[in-house]
């Protein structure tokens, strides 16, 4: 998915410009988390890259805003197990088919990666979780600190 | 970008990200493995994404030359990754299938870190 351009022409100032860096990448982001319930290989890869994307900006606003370290930190832990799940998709779409306990055994993987992304996004909304700092810098995300069902 | 303290604040990150790239560059030239090939994508990838967030950062020409690199670094990557992951979930019972796959992926993996190295030549930034 590509990333959405974001006008900073009247942004006032550094802080403004971040916050909407944040908001427009966190947005992205939140938009995608079906993905995690749904499990489809492709919409798993775009939310991959739409966490990879605010987890690049918000590790660059750090300096300035050390409360977003936490989030980034847990987008990067996010990003490896999407990660793990896409090489095992794209590893089962090469593999002859007479590979058929091994493929099992991806599959498999496959599975723990997508439960461990979806352990990570629910107890990153926990109250004093990871993203607490990101949900107060964009004031975004308060809806989904119920779970994945939103 | 009208207001000159948002300019300079890009400006620095871009400085950043382009210290960080000219190093994973010179690193991976120097001795390619697969832990530089990871830093030069994911310097490349971060140079990448500022652009995304603040349009002005790199000029286009640069960007297609990174776009190539980053294309090229997942190709090698990904070869990479999956013959790991292959040989790790391998059933005993299937090697001898799973062999010419792992010397596909292999040699994937060696035509692209080829070309990574002649993509590099091309990629030179200057520091803004």
């Amino acid at each position: 998915m590509k990333a959405r351009q974001i006008d900073l022409s009247d942004a006032c100032g550094v802080d403004d410009a971040m916050r909407r860096i944040a908001i427009v990448r966190f947005a992205e982001v939140l938009t995608l988390v079906p993905a995690l319930r749904r499990g489809r290989s492709r919409d798993l890869h775009d939310l991959r890259i739409a966490c990879k994307r605010l987890r690049y900006a918000l590790e660059s606003f750090t300096p300035r805003e050390p409360a977003l370290l936490e989030a980034a930190s847990r987008l990067s832990q996010l990003q490896d197990a999407l990660g793990d799940l896409h090489d095992r998709d794209l590893l089962l779409l090469v593999m002859p088919k007479k590979l058929t306990v091994s493929a099992q055994r991806i599959r498999m993987q496959r599975e723990d990666a997508l439960a461990r992304a979806r352990a990570l996004w629910r107890d990153a909304f926990a109250p004093y979780g990871p993203f607490e700092g990101l949900m107060r810098f964009t004031g975004l995300g308060y809806g989904f600190a119920q779970g994945m069902d939103n | 970008m009208p207001d000159d303290r948002i300019t300079e604040w890009a400006l620095g990150l871009v400085k950043a990200d382009v210290h960080a790239f000219k190093r994973a560059r010179a690193r991976f030239l120097r001795q390619p493995s697969a832990k530089r090939l990871h830093e030069l994508r994911t310097s490349a990838r971060r140079l990448r994404s500022l652009h995304e967030d603040v349009h002005e950062a790199i000029p286009p020409f640069l960007l297609k030359r990174l776009r190539v690199l980053i294309d090229l670094t997942g190709e090698a990557r990904d070869a990479a990754v999956m013959r790991e992951a292959l040989r790790d979930a391998l059933d005993v019972r299937e090697r001898r299938a799973a062999r010419g796959l792992l010397r596909a992926l292999r040699q994937r993996e060696r035509v692209a870190l080829k070309r990574i190295a002649g993509t590099l030549e091309h990629v030179r930034l200057s520091q803004p």
